[in-house]
């Protein structure tokens, strides 16, 4: 990594990559493998591309006492991070200001995402599923949402890149379900994280059937396939593509060979690994050859140029030399590129093509920011009996899910959902073990053995179940940007228009049922199930199923910025094409989850990634 | 010098006695490690678990060379295991080793242990005739033994069973490097050349070319590892022995770890049964992982990945008892002694 903090843009370059995030540091990767010159603008700090800078986060965590996605990393004034902390739910007509997004629901956005160097993988979960050929296609096949401009088959040897190139642990045994394959030849560089204690102990009740209003659902706990560096399998697993003999090399931390080829289950993945052995962009942007790319950090994008031929013709930033210079000090700085690729997460780029040209770019159909999505987490959670001896509290945050309701025909009634089984106790749902031994010490006056032996009791038993639940498109749900809400250097704070529609409402009333059922198989009393919501519940939202009375649902966010520069297949409703090439803008990529036309149920990391090389593709191409 | 080796089993005579001295190395380098305050000194706690990680890897390459030749790994025996304050197995010149904190006395140790040829160790008695110059030229001598014994119309020594080897996905923890997976003259030559690159080298040159494996990087040589966190700065890729470091600092904080009584026996703490309980409860469990080790060794390489969890209780364990007051300003610690 070369990093300039204060440093200057050198020589001529073929590409800008806006965000020095995992979409940005993989089409870095792709293009300069391929000769060509890229400079990164990244607004956040550089904190992280060495090893003792890394440490210095994974202390701030340990000295932290909400362990929020965000703990590690200090807020940074000048390229500030939401950090849902308090989400709180919406007053109608009354914006929520109280953090880095005005939120003016009706519902709470309350998602997360990082401004550093590394973006939000810093603190991401790590899970990176394929979506299921359906989910391109949901409006042909249940007339809903919107089909995408491309298929599965289009997209399965990029995700065969993307795996590699991030390092996904995995089994494709294990995914091979709703039409998703993979070549004869290929499997994931690493083997599957193996499933906890607790999956172990689950799987031998869950696995089967249940019956939910009189029909039968097959149910099994399945692995899921994880960023985190594991086992490694032979070269050749790389299926045509492999080259060389010997085994994949999971890669270390950064700035050291010492820590970090594998996952040691310290169960802090969120908000961070402190052995990092998960992937992180930091890993990508380490790897890039010195000589062919320039890293600027603390370089905040403020504005897209555009020509008369309406090409993209520099991006202007402000790179501030410290979090306390005034902004007035700081001079805006115009770079020059044949392409420029907008990586900047979905809401940051919604937001500078809003902020640029006189009335926005790349916007004639004026889909940019609209459509945002989120895969809306609803949670379970219950206190298994002593006997199932289930051991929670160990390894990542979950290594299994119970796959069973990603897709079928019911989903022209009712959202999908990808079920995950956490290790972690109620984490989300109560925040033990705080929440518990706060409750044992000053509700029950206990203390000395009798305190550690009912935390040693109940701890353990602990089951949380989270259902991460499909969104659809829906032009309301937006991002926009107002003049009466501006952030620091003469930015835009991005400004959320957010609601959750009875579609997704339908799915998560279904996992409620699904939920009890399956506590049921296992063997949960009723009176040992503690889901249950109100007004004052975080996500509160109320659902009245046709027929039925009105129940209290909730949700958290689950980090899933979707939707806000939609592909599609023509210019009159989408923002970029196949290609993530803008319509308006020929040499102009906007890349990202943003480009999704529908969220579907997997986390969009990889899906993300998958597109990213393909789009990298299509700049070299562009380049010749 | 020693003489050299001619026969298989003066070859594996020498490679169990190599075991022995990676594995002698091991709980000097993990007290030192283990005593360093969670947050103090991380840097230097990175070197030196990152050396000790290269000992294990060490272990297991040794163990793959000596079933390669069909010999059979013994790493849970009496002997097997150093009384601390020991030397080092009758290979190199003799100084002594302790089981003791993180401080300059045990840095200077590690120095010693990682001496690269040419440079005597400070410490170390009289010139010995039996005894090599450092662990680098001792495994000069293997490598020459494995050469004589591979010449052109000799049978192969490498009759061993591959399924005994121990692979890179029985390997379960990384960081290392790999598990070189030995079944003849030129995989052995790999596995011997990657123990002595990363340990003490013989070139004396400040890193090992970890670059023609094609993982892009360069690897310090322990010794100079060392010497970091003795001088308190590192190395730049430019410098050279003679230049010393002249990288950026590396902050050492002595003061700040558990002052773990040096060489801690069972049979010293009689006084407070409690300690002595929880010591004995910690070698049982090092015992435990040296079974499971030995095994792993002679036929079963898929224990590798079950002694991964036992290493880290043995952390555990040993963390708690440098917690423990003694005597003097010391606390307790881990004795490292085979218990049954």
């Amino acid at each position: 990594m070369s990093i300039h903090p204060g440093g200057q843009p050198d020589g001529e370059y073929d590409v800008i990559i806006i965000g020095g995030g995992v979409i940005g540091a993989l089409i870095a990767q792709k293009l300069t493998a391929q000769y060509k010159r890229v400079l990164i603008l990244e607004a956040g700090r550089a904190v992280g591309s060495t090893f003792p800078s890394y440490q210095s986060y994974v202390e701030t965590f340990y000295a932290s006492i909400p362990k929020t996605p965000n703990a590690p990393y200090p807020q940074n004034p000048k390229a500030p991070s939401p950090l849902a902390i308090d989400v709180h739910n919406i007053t109608p007509g009354t914006p929520d200001l109280s953090d880095y997004t005005v939120e003016t629901g009706p519902l709470p956005y309350g998602s997360t995402y990082q401004r550093a160097l590394g973006g939000t993988t810093l603190h991401w979960m790590g899970f990176c599923p394929r979506m299921v050929p359906n989910d391109f296609k949901l409006q042909s096949t249940y007339g809903r949402g919107v089909d995408w401009p491309i298929d599965y088959d289009d997209i399965k040897n990029y995700y065969c890149d993307a795996e590699w190139a991030i390092g996904v642990a995995g089994n494709k045994a294990d995914q091979e379900r709703f039409g998703i394959t993979f070549p004869d030849d290929y499997d994931y560089p690493m083997e599957r994280i193996p499933l906890s204690w607790s999956d172990q102990q689950l799987q031998r009740y869950i696995d089967g059937e249940v019956v939910i209003d009189g029909a039968e659902h097959p149910v099994e706990i399945s692995s899921l396939p994880h960023a985190r560096n594991s086992i490694p399998r032979p070269l050749a697993a790389r299926g045509g593509k492999a080259k060389g003999t010997g085994s994949y090399q999971p890669v270390p931390a950064v700035g050291t060979q010492s820590t970090g080829e594998r996952c040691e289950g310290n169960a802090s993945c969120i908000p961070i690994c402190p052995v990092q052995a998960k992937y992180s962009a930091l890993k990508t942007l380490n790897q890039l050859p010195e000589e062919r790319h320039t890293l600027l950090t603390q370089a905040v994008a403020t504005e897209l140029l555009v020509a008369a031929n309406g090409r993209i013709d520099g991006v202007v930033y402000k790179q501030y030399p410290n979090e306390s210079t005034p902004d007035f000090l700081v001079a805006p700085v115009t770079v020059k590129a044949k392409l420029y690729v907008l990586a900047a997460h979905a809401v940051e780029n919604a937001k500078l093509l809003l902020a640029s040209g006189p009335n926005g770019l790349a916007n004639s159909s004026d889909q940019v920011g609209r459509n945002l999505m989120d895969h809306p987490f609803f949670i379970t959670w219950a206190l298994a009996p002593r006997h199932l001896n289930l051991g929670q509290w160990r390894g990542p945050g979950a290594t299994s899910e119970i796959p069973n309701f990603r897709d079928g025909a019911f989903r022209s009634e009712r959202a999908a959902t990808r079920i995950d089984v956490g290790n972690w106790g109620w984490d989300v749902a109560t925040f033990p073990p705080d929440s518990n031994i706060n409750a044992f010490v000053y509700g029950q006056n206990l203390y000395g053995p009798a305190l550690r032996n009912l935390i040693a009791d109940e701890l353990p038993r602990q089951l949380r179940i989270g259902y991460v639940l499909e969104q659809l498109p829906e032009s309301t749900n937006r991002v926009t940007i107002d003049r009466n809400y501006m952030g620091p250097l003469g930015t835009y704070r991005p400004v959320l228009h957010y609601d959750i529609s009875d579609y997704t409402r339908a799915g998560m009333a279904f996992a409620w049922k699904l939920s009890d059922a399956i506590f049921d198989k296992i063997g949960i009393p009723r009176d040992q199930i503690f889901t249950q919501f109100d007004e004052n519940s975080t996500g509160y939202m109320p659902y009245t199923p046709s027929g039925g009375k009105q129940m209290s649902l909730a949700y958290i966010g689950s980090g899933h910025h979707i939707g806000t520069h939609r592909m599609g297949v023509q210019k009159s409703d989408s923002v970029v094409n196949r290609n993530m090439r803008s319509w308006d803008h020929e040499n102009l990529y906007i890349v990202g989850c943003g480009a999704f036309p529908t969220s579907a149920t997997s986390n969009p990391t990889l899906t993300a990634s998958a597109l990213a090389l393909m789009a990298a593709d299509d700049m070299l191409k562009q380049l010749g | 010098m020693p003489t050299p080796i001619t026969t298989k089993a003066q070859l594996l005579d020498h490679l169990q006695l190599a075991l022995e001295l990676e594995h002698a190395t091991i709980p000097p380098y993990l007290c030192a490690l283990y005593s360093i305050r969670d947050g103090s000194n991380t840097q230097a706690a990175s070197v030196i678990r990152s050396v000790v990680m290269e000992e294990m890897l060490h272990m297991t390459l040794v163990a793959n060379l000596i079933n390669a030749i069909g010999g059979q790994p013994k790493v849970n025996e009496e002997k097997f295991v150093p009384n601390y304050p020991t030397f080092l197995p009758e290979i190199v010149h003799k100084f002594i080793v302790d089981l003791q904190p993180f401080s300059p006395g045990a840095i200077q140790t590690f120095l010693s242990i990682e001496q690269p040829p040419g440079l005597r160790p400070a410490a170390a008695e009289p010139a010995d005739d039996d005894r090599y110059g450092s662990i680098g030229e001792f495994y000069v001598a293997v490598q020459a033994g494995v050469n004589f014994l591979s010449e052109k119309g000799k049978p192969s020594i490498f009759t061993g069973n591959v399924q005994r080897q121990v692979r890179p996905e029985h390997w379960y923890y990384g960081g290392g490097g790999h598990a070189l997976i030995v079944t003849d003259a030129e995989s052995a030559c790999k596995a011997i050349e990657e123990v002595v690159e990363q340990g003490e080298g013989v070139t004396g040159a400040l890193f090992d070319d970890d670059r023609k494996d094609g993982s892009d990087t360069y690897e310090l040589a322990h010794y100079y590892r060392f010497k970091e966190i003795e001088l308190g700065r590192c190395y730049l890729q430019s410098d050279t022995p003679e230049s010393g470091p002249r990288g950026p600092e590396l902050l050492v904080d002595w003061e700040s770890s558990y002052p773990m009584t040096i060489n801690p026996k069972v049979r010293d703490f009689a006084a407070v049964p409690e300690i002595q309980a929880l010591m004995q409860e910690f070698n049982r469990l090092y015992t435990t992982l040296l079974d499971v080790l030995h095994h792993a060794f002679n036929g079963q390489p898929q224990l590798l990945r079950d002694a991964v969890p036992l290493m880290y209780e043995l952390k555990y364990r040993a963390q708690a008892l440098m917690r423990i007051p003694w005597r003097d300003g010391r606390t307790a610690g881990p004795s490292f002694e085979l218990t049954r």
